[in-house]
């Protein structure tokens, strides 16, 4: 029989080369010639740009050329938008994209306003920094409420006000449910995600070969595909003239689809332009003021619940921060609207939003795109009303859990996919159940936190549930080919940041073909091997390229019965494929290897038969109508110094249910590094701007991340509701493990706190992040309250 | 990209050469041990020079002698050195605990004692891209002549961030100081000045050769502690640290202490008031509460760092009385994450 490996905790085939720096990242591609990029970028956040004095600068020894949006001439462009709003009635959407370099305006801190080109990146920032951009700051829209406000500044002139989206979206009638309430509970709540920091900043190398007439392009993007069509149609190139190659990443978490780039759209321009190939790769302080983040959203927010904590409806009203720009559409604030509603029933939903345009860089998706924000509100929501109707955080949870058999769930909301917001499938208490058993909930309320208290020191406990929209379409294709040396090979178009595609992959691949997983070759994100598709993100890779796989791994297969069939003449019923061989059941001795097969697949003399195709290979594509819904429950025990108002996370329970699992191993690691984030945005990363716009924490030494030392092991259990909506039944996992933590820390902080003795029965923490330093500000707020 | 500007480097193998090179340079030259503060300090533009000579070709200056009294650490052993070594660990370990809760361990395998202690001053208005910096105008400890922590002020208020400082301080080490021109033994204290600036008594050309740590200071005579407020387990400079050396009298009454604060003035802060009022009483919880609060009113954190100048006031009495419990064999009264003991 042949080995099992779909499903077994397999190690990840890529480590070895990734360990031993033998992967190839974007800054190791040397090339013959080779340019260096540097940038000038807009120290204010906002000003009028009056013109570029880059004459110096031009004339520095090893300066090629110095390009500002002049120098474009007619390809200077605002980028694509990548994701139209969705078709929601009544929405307002206005489209404003980055430009390639800033002219008349600059509209945020780290914006570029002119390109240097020259034979090192030394010279190249050596003369950058001799580049006199001449702007007049204008006052700058940081704060989100008064961005709204009647006579602020406008980030972009042309448009009334800095309004960049409007959109409502409900169901049922809340105000009527309002009234039938037995405690309606509402609360202003701030959640502020941050920095995706990836270990590898962005990079970019491009070559224009005049003789051969193609561009080749090295990016670190998740989704080369997509920059390849791009580009092809911005230079009036053939899709085929380009090659986009998504080497090793370190790292992708969303910023790196964001597209395009300015620096995306200009190097390959530029290597066109100089004939030569121009490298730039980004360095940190870049990273934080010209990639992507997340950020802010203000919710109003209520609950409207029955005598027994039954949710009758929710109201929000909530301000998004776009940043500068929007190409990236309404992705981020649709997924808050919709994931608020979470694993619960809720019958009514009334959710209105207001995407803001701020002097701030570009707000696209982070780990979670948005959900953290949606998520947090509703725990909240959700422990408030348990608190007044003195339930228990576990039970009003389990009280208002969609149940089993109520799958399909139709919300009757539109999703950021575009499609409406359907859970395909889930079962939600048993992982509840799991968690609460796992985090040993019952001995913590009754046995560990009065003894911790009685001898002075205060522990807290929280539990959360939160779905995550996975896998969404619109489709991912492979081709799984049968070499004649017996090997298989693997293409899609997806790219790898490091999730383990090449290990998961092969693992789908080699359980349809009865192959080792050494035998198993994948390539991922070359647009020269396959280029049909669109990307890694939305926790997407497993299950649609993933499914991809296997329907062209199923293909070859029916290829190798039928050949072999004939070859063994036997039915293909009674063959087997192990071991990387052809056998006939019971009969020894009878079977041929795959590669033998592969060489009479594609005879050098003989006639291919009408209807057959020669090889053993197939391409195809899947297409989910929607995306899996993915679910879980976090659990955690904190510990708080109420002397110095310190956490330390004691322990932390995740129980998951992502429908099939390809490799626990793989599916343990995105888990436990998402909680890093999510611990890391919860306590410790907050992207600060000042008043002008000016982000005050631009470096590792003032943006703290979670250390190895901050971030507690993470206990794991599993539920398996397979997703009826793919032949696998996976749904993603990407983005489980940054999501829920935010009110999930903050729930357990404050039961550690109130409850203490010490004055703080009334703390309630209704904003993401916290630092020990806020944590004094609300508990001292709160005492000298409580004195007067 | 973060680049170094043009400079010539020297890298002497003797004292004597590297004297000399100072003395001939002038204004513009500098010395650079491990390099962890000097060289991202100069990519960033904060620190300048024509000149950096490197001490660590330099072999006498790396050398730890433990002749059983005093002991002499190089300035530019470094600071995994010193934290491993086993004179530290034995004698003066809160010494060791000190060192090891500086940054994190690829940091204390480059910097060293010396760089530790000569560490430039932090503040929130001067630790920031150069754009930054630019586009508020420089501060006085810069280009500028504001201090952005109290623009009414004619000083720059800028933090110590040594935490070898503080510690050093309360043991009573002193400091090997040569210059072409000779050589002085000083005690550390004297070596810092209360000004963001200017912040090292030392003249340009003298270079910090070795801490000498007396033999009094040794565990078997005193007893030490140093507690240190981060956020997270390494990497963080101080928020607030403490550190305190006690002698007892047989009575068990305080002979003698010394409480030390960091990153909470331009120099290591000793606490006299609370020394003076520990002196001859029993170092019990009401004699540790009177002296924290002293501590917290001596110390007077400015805006100059991410938080909030209340909360660090208050984490100065409670780190303060920590260490002054700790000293005394009590229970420390506070419970952080992170502490390297």
């Amino acid at each position: 029989m042949a080995r099992r490996v779909f499903g077994e905790p397999v190690r990840r085939r890529e480590d070895p080369r990734l360990l031993t720096g033998r992967a190839l990242f974007v800054d190791d591609v040397e090339l013959p010639g080779m340019l260096h990029v540097a940038f000038v970028r807009s120290s204010f956040a906002h000003g009028r740009l009056n013109g570029v004095d880059a004459a110096a600068a031009r004339a520095r020894p090893g300066v090629v050329a110095v390009i500002t949006a002049e120098d474009l001439g007619s390809y200077w462009q605002a980028g694509p938008l990548l994701v139209p709003p969705p078709p929601i009635e009544g929405i307002v959407f206005h489209q404003r994209t980055q430009v390639i370099l800033a002219r008349d305006k600059v509209r945020h801190a780290g914006e570029p306003i002119a390109a240097v080109v020259a034979e090192s990146r030394y010279l190249a920032e050596d003369a950058a920094a001799e580049i006199y951009a001449d702007v007049d700051p204008l006052e700058p829209v940081v704060d989100l409420e008064r961005a709204l406000a009647p006579g602020a500044p406008r980030v972009h002139d042309d448009l009334g006000s800095n309004l960049a989206a409007h959109v409502r979206q409900s169901k049922g009638d809340y105000a009527a449910a309002r009234r039938r309430a037995r405690r309606v509970v509402g609360r202003r709540f701030t959640y502020d995600h941050g920095a995706a920091a990836a270990m590898e900043n962005r990079g970019i190398v491009a070559r224009w070969d005049g003789r051969e007439e193609q561009l080749t392009v090295w990016d670190t993007t998740q989704a080369p595909i997509p920059i390849r069509n791009g580009l092809a149609r911005m230079l009036g190139l053939a899709e085929s003239q380009v090659r986009v190659i998504a080497p090793f990443i370190g790292g992708g978490f969303g910023p790196k689809i964001m597209m395009f780039y300015p620096e995306e759209m200009l190097l390959p321009w530029l290597a066109r332009h100089l004939g030569r190939p121009v490298k730039w790769i980004e360095d940190r302080a870049e990273n934080f003021f010209a990639t992507s983040q997340e950020r802010s959203q203000i919710h109003d927010a209520e609950l409207a619940v029955d005598g027994e904590g039954r949710i009758l409806g929710v109201r929000d009203r909530f301000l998004h921060d776009s940043g500068a720009y929007d190409p990236y559409g309404l992705t981020v604030p649709i997924n808050s609207q919709c994931t608020l509603l979470g694993p619960y029933r809720v019958p009514n939903y009334d959710s209105e939003f207001k995407a803001v345009f701020t002097n701030k860089t570009i707000v696209t998706p982070y780990r979670g795109a948005g959900r953290q924000h949606g998520v947090f509100v509703m725990e909240r929501l959700l422990d408030l009303a348990a608190r007044e109707l003195g339930l228990d955080p576990v039970e009003i949870r389990r009280r208002n859990y969609i149940p089993p058999e109520d799958f399909p769930h139709h919300h009757g909301l539109i999703y950021q996919d575009f499609s409406e917001l359907v859970y395909d499938s889930g079962n939600y208490e048993p992982a509840l159940d799991q968690a609460v058993e796992m985090i040993g909930w019952r001995r913590f309320k009754e046995e560990e936190q009065p003894r911790a208290r009685r001898d002075g020191r205060q522990l807290g406990i929280g539990v959360v549930s939160y779905v995550e929209g996975t896998g969404i379409g619109p489709y991912e294709g492979a081709r799984v080919t049968v070499e004649t040396s017996g090997t298989v090979s693997v293409t899609t178009g997806v790219g790898t940041q490091g999730q383990g595609h090449f290990t998961s992959f092969a693992q789908v691949v080699a359980e349809q073909l009865g192959v080792d997983l050494d035998r198993v070759r994948v390539v991922t994100g070359d647009t020269g091997e396959f280029h049909w598709g669109t990307g890694t993100f939305a926790s997407r890779g497993a299950v649609v390229a993933g499914n991809a796989c296997h329907a062209a791994a199923a293909a070859v297969r029916d290829k190798i019965l039928k050949l072999a069939s004939e070859l063994l003449e036997a039915s293909a019923e009674d063959l087997e494929l192990a071991e990387g061989e052809v056998r006939v059941r019971g009969v020894p001795g009878s079977a041929i290897t795959l590669g033998e097969l592969a060489a009479k697949a594609n005879p050098l003399r003989g006639a291919v038969r009408p209807g057959t195709e020669p090889g053993l290979e197939a391409t195809t594509y899947f297409g989910p109508a929607r995306g899996a819904t993915a679910s879980g429950v976090h659990a955690m025990i904190v510990e708080v110094d109420p002397e110095t108002l310190m956490v330390k996370i004691l322990r932390y329970v995740v129980v998951h249910d992502c429908g099939t699992v390809i490799n626990p191993l793989i599916l343990e690691g995105q888990i436990v590094g998402g909680v890093a984030q999510g611990i890391g945005n919860a306590f410790y990363e907050q992207l600060v701007y000042d008043g002008e716009g000016q982000l005050l924490n631009a470096s590792f030494m003032d943006y703290l991340l979670p250390t190895a030392s901050d971030v507690p092991p993470v206990e794991t259990g599993h539920v398996v509701t397979p997703s009826p909506l793919n032949p696998l039944g996976i749904k993603g996992a990407g983005e489980a493990g940054a999501i829920p933590t935010g009110p999930l820390f903050a729930q357990a902080v404050e039961d550690a706190l109130r409850g203490a003795g010490l004055g703080l029965e009334q703390l309630e923490i209704l904003e993401i992040p916290l630092s020990p330093n806020r944590l004094f500000e609300l508990t001292e707020a709160l005492r000298q309250g409580g004195g007067s | 990209m973060l680049r170094l500007p043009p400079f010539d480097f020297r890298a002497p193998r003797r004292l004597a050469e590297a004297a000399a090179i100072l003395a001939g340079e002038g204004d513009g030259a500098r010395v650079v041990a491990g390099g962890t503060d000097l060289w991202p300090n100069m990519k960033r533009r904060h620190q300048h020079a024509t000149t950096v000579v490197s001490l660590m070709g330099i072999p006498e200056l790396a050398a730890v002698d433990d002749g059983g009294g005093e002991l002499r650490l190089g300035a530019t052993a470094t600071l995994a050195q010193v934290a491993a070594s086993d004179a530290v660990r034995r004698r003066y370990p809160a010494l060791a605990c000190a060192v090891r809760s500086i940054s994190s361990p690829p940091l204390r395998n480059m910097g060293t004692l010396g760089g530790n202690l000569c560490l430039d001053t932090r503040c929130t208005y001067y630790n920031q891209t150069e754009p930054w910096r630019r586009a508020i105008d420089f501060c006085m400890k810069e280009a500028g002549t504001v201090c952005w922590v109290a623009p009414s002020s004619p000083r720059c208020w800028a933090h110590a961030a040594s935490d070898a400082a503080p510690m050093l301080c309360a043991l009573g080490a002193r400091v090997l100081l040569r210059a072409h021109d000779g050589e002085r033994v000083v005690p550390l204290e004297e070596l810092y000045r209360d000004d963001g600036i200017d912040y090292l008594n030392k003249r340009r050309e003298e270079i910090l050769c070795a801490v000498l740590l007396p033999a009094e200071a040794a565990v078997e005579h005193c007893a030490g502690s140093f507690w240190k407020l981060r956020r997270r387990g390494a990497i963080d400079f101080a928020v607030v640290s403490a550190a305190a050396a006690a002698w007892f009298d047989a009575g068990g009454a305080v002979e003698r202490l010394r409480l030390v604060l960091g990153a909470v003035a331009s120099r290591p802060l000793r606490v006299v008031a609370a020394e003076e009022l520990l002196a001859g009483r029993r170092l019990d919880e009401e004699a540790v509460a009177e002296a924290a609060r002293l501590a917290r009113k001596a110390a007077t954190p400015m805006d100059n760092t991410d938080f909030q100048a209340q909360w660090r006031g208050l984490m100065v009495e409670r780190y303060a009385a920590a260490a002054l419990r700790q000293a005394a064999g009590l229970e420390p009264g506070i419970r952080p994450p992170h502490h390297p003991l």
